[in-house]
Formats: structure tokens, sequence, C-alpha cells
């Protein structure tokens, strides 16, 4: 198995690794970037829990073939914000208690950011459809919508 | 984790493409199947070394261009960019829909009309609205390209008339200016499901009689269908409940054929009548 070179960037930095054709765009997050924000559910594109922005749209990164990354824009939960400047998605997140065993969420907020990114004020069933790709099972949905609701306000306010 | 090892090559241009699939490679548009069917072989013991294809760089095999009476969907499209084309929208609406039906956001923001239509899946839901627009495919190797009909191209599960080498470079659609068109899915969830049943019908009404008809059948036999038996028994006839659910008669005893009664048969004999004459009607209702 021949190893391919690939160029790109992730959270706005500049990437280039030496990796197996037979790694996938997850692998490379957590296990060569240390990017362990991003989680590893079902490993089959059903659970969302690795759900990623590519080039501006949301995938599965346990779906992506290194090879696939080459000069793509990834951006990951990381580059939403961290504990100094939370997004307000994440904000949003923890005042609602959106989070309980916080495996899912990371995805959950990648889906959320997708969808604010295209629709800054969504309807309830367009954030239900916008998460119907990301299973969590035990937060619950409704304080998850609840929570992208309150993004979707903080985001207007902030305009 | 958990992949085969593999050699991954992404061609600039076609030509290189077929010289790389003569060597076994296995072609990948989006990878949504692809990706898993491999990891699939991984987890049951093969662990024989492949070569990945990558589709996406070939122009050719992009993009959705209106060719007068035909729209021509490139193979690589993906299908979230199905669902809000205005041309699909304005002539071939049940591909839009069935394409949003499809998989999840994120499935959809990577998989691609192309591959599900090579993927070959029983259940797939492109194909009963594709085949009601007389779907024909492009596919195209070293010196050859040809065409075929959708319905021809569908062997089995997994099972199509594509040959060693070949790449499909996009699918002709009649586009219909007239009449109404309906997709309907059946499965166990609304979002990220795999359809039991999905049907399409595309029905053109002359002086309120049934001048053209297309029905269409997915998850009900090895491969989606045409049922040709409902569409010559709507011909001539004014649209009516008692006509529709004669049709969905047909398309139960057409499945009972093909696959014979099995566990499930109890629950698909009536679901199949009534999604038949509910996707009928509500064709006719449209094409009013």
């Amino acid at each position: 198995m021949k190893k391919l070179t690939v160029n790109f960037t992730v959270n706005g930095e500049r990437v280039r690794l030496r990796v197996p054709a037979n790694r996938t765009l997850l692998d490379i997050l957590r296990e060569d970037l240390g990017l362990t924000g991003t989680k590893r559910g079902c490993d089959t594109g059903e659970c969302g829990a690795c759900t990623v922005l590519m080039n501006g749209r949301s995938v599965n990164s346990c779906l992506v073939l290194a090879g696939e990354v080459e000069g793509a824009e990834i951006i990951t939960v990381e580059g939403l914000g961290g504990e100094e400047a939370l997004h307000p998605l994440q904000e949003a997140f923890l005042e609602e208690d959106a989070v309980q065993c916080g495996f899912c969420i990371p995805g959950m907020l990648m889906s959320a950011k997708y969808l604010l990114d295209r629709n800054p004020d969504p309807s309830e069933e367009e954030i239900r459809e916008a998460i119907s790709g990301n299973l969590c099972r035990c937060t619950g949905y409704i304080p998850i919508i609840r929570a992208i609701k309150r993004a979707a306000l903080k985001l207007k306010e902030r305009k | 984790m958990s992949l085969p090892p593999i050699d991954y090559e992404r061609p600039k241009c076609l030509h290189d493409a077929f010289s790389l699939l003569e060597e076994m490679g296995i072609p990948m548009a989006g990878g949504t199947d692809v990706i898993i069917q491999l990891r699939e072989s991984y987890l049951k013991g093969d662990f024989s070394p492949r070569l990945v294809v990558d589709l996406k760089d070939l122009d050719e095999l992009s993009g959705i261009e209106d060719q007068g009476e035909h729209i021509l969907i490139g193979a690589i499209t993906r299908l979230s960019d199905l669902i809000e084309n205005e041309l699909l929208v304005h002539y071939a609406p049940s591909i839009a829909e069935a394409a949003s039906r499809m998989g999840s956001i994120q499935i959809r923001n990577k998989g691609t009309i192309g591959g599900n239509i090579c993927n070959a899946a029983p259940c797939a839901d492109s194909i009963p609205p594709l085949l009601i627009h007389d779907a024909v495919l492009i596919l195209a190797s070293k010196g050859e390209t040809r065409e075929v009909d959708l319905e021809n191209f569908l062997r089995g599960p997994g099972k199509t008339d594509r040959r060693k080498g070949e790449i499909l470079i996009g699918v002709k659609v009649k586009k219909r200016d007239e009449g109404g068109e309906f997709f309907i899915k059946l499965a166990r969830r609304d979002a990220l499901n795999k359809a039991r049943m999905n049907f399409a019908a595309w029905l053109n009404l002359r002086d309120g009689k049934i001048s053209e008809a297309r029905f269409a059948a997915g998850a009900i036999a090895p491969h989606p269908i045409r049922v040709r038996e409902v569409e010559e028994l709507l011909l001539g006839e004014e649209p009516s409940e008692a006509l529709f659910i004669r049709a969905g008669r047909i398309v139960r005893d057409k499945m009972l054929e093909i696959t014979g009664r099995r566990w499930s048969t109890p629950y698909k004999s009536p679901v199949v009548e009534n999604l038949t004459a509910r996707v009928l009607s509500e064709a006719a209702r449209r094409a009013r």
C-alpha cells in the first residue's frame, strides 16, 4: 500500500501529512492531529458523531478517504471556538443544558453550524431536519433543539 | 480504522481513469457506499489490496445540463445538489423529492446520483423516479461510449450491466412538460432510512383520460422495476380510486410473482396495494 502526501487546512491551519491511503479523515483528525473533539461512533456514516465541515458542507468524516482531503478546507468542533471564546452555539448548548454525556455533541454542533450558516432563522421543523443525521442516546433532542434556537437568536443579536 | 489496504488515485482526466480502472480499480464517486463495502469486506476477512479510483475530479461527470427535451445529470452530481436544482424541480420534481429523502444531510452532501445507480441497491431511492423519466445512462470506456436504458442496466441486488473498465458519465432524463408526477417512500422511520418500498408515477391526461403513464417500484424485487401491466391498465381510462386500487393489486401480484411469499408478505401486500393507489392518485391530482 502506497502512502499519500496530502495538503489541506484544518480550522484555518495548513496541514501536510504523509499517511497510508486507507486512513479516513476521522483517523487523521483523531490519531494524526490529536483533534479528538470529533468522535468515532458507528464508523459507517449513520450516527453523525464524526460530522465535520468539508469545503463548507457537513460530511461524516468516517466516510472520507485520506486522498479526498487533498486541497480541502476542514472545520472541526475545535474550530468553532475554545474555552476563551465559545461560539454562540457552544454557549447556547451550555445554557440550555443540552449536553449530558457529550459524545454526540461535537457532531450536533457541526450540523447546527451547517444549518445556521445557510439559514440564520430556522423553524423548529428545519432544526429537526438539520440534526436528523445525528443520533443522541442520552441528552435527548428537546434541549438540543432549544439550544440551536437560542444560538440562532444570539447570532442574530450579534449582527 | 478497519479499512483494507488500498491504493488511491484521483485521475484528472477520463483517459487516466480508464487506464486505472483496467487494472482492477474500484470506481468511487461519493464513496458513501464504497467505503462501507470496503470496511465490510475487511471485517469478513478479505484483506486483498484494492485500488480505489476517485472520480470526483472528472469535469465530464459533473453538472446538470439542459439539453432541450432532456436533462443530463452528471454521474458525480451530489444528491444535495439535485434537491433544489431548478431544472429538476420544474421538469422532474420526483427526482428532486427522492434525493431529499435519501440518507442524511451528511450523506447527501457526499453521495452522488451515479453512485446510487451503480451501487444498484434494490431500494435505491433515485431509481424509480429516474425510471418514470425514461432514464438513459451514458457509459464510457476506452474507445467506446454507449447509451443504455436504466431499466436494462439493472440486473439484481448490486448487479448491473456496467462492464469492466466502464465509467458512468451521466444519466439523461426526459423532461416532463405535461402531466403530474409523485414519489412516495415507506421506511421504518423518517430520516436516515432504507426504503422498505418506494414508488414513482407520472400520468398525463387528455380530455380527462390517462393518455400516458409511467409507474415504477423499488425494493419489492431484486432491482427497481417499471410495472408495464399497470401502465397498460391505466391508458385510456379516467383516473378513479377504483382504477388505482386495481393497479395496486397488479403490483402486489407482481411482487408475489417475483419474490414469492415471505414472512413479511401479510404486511407488505396491503401496503403495496395502498401505496400504489396513493402514488397514482397524487400523480393524477397533479396532472389536472
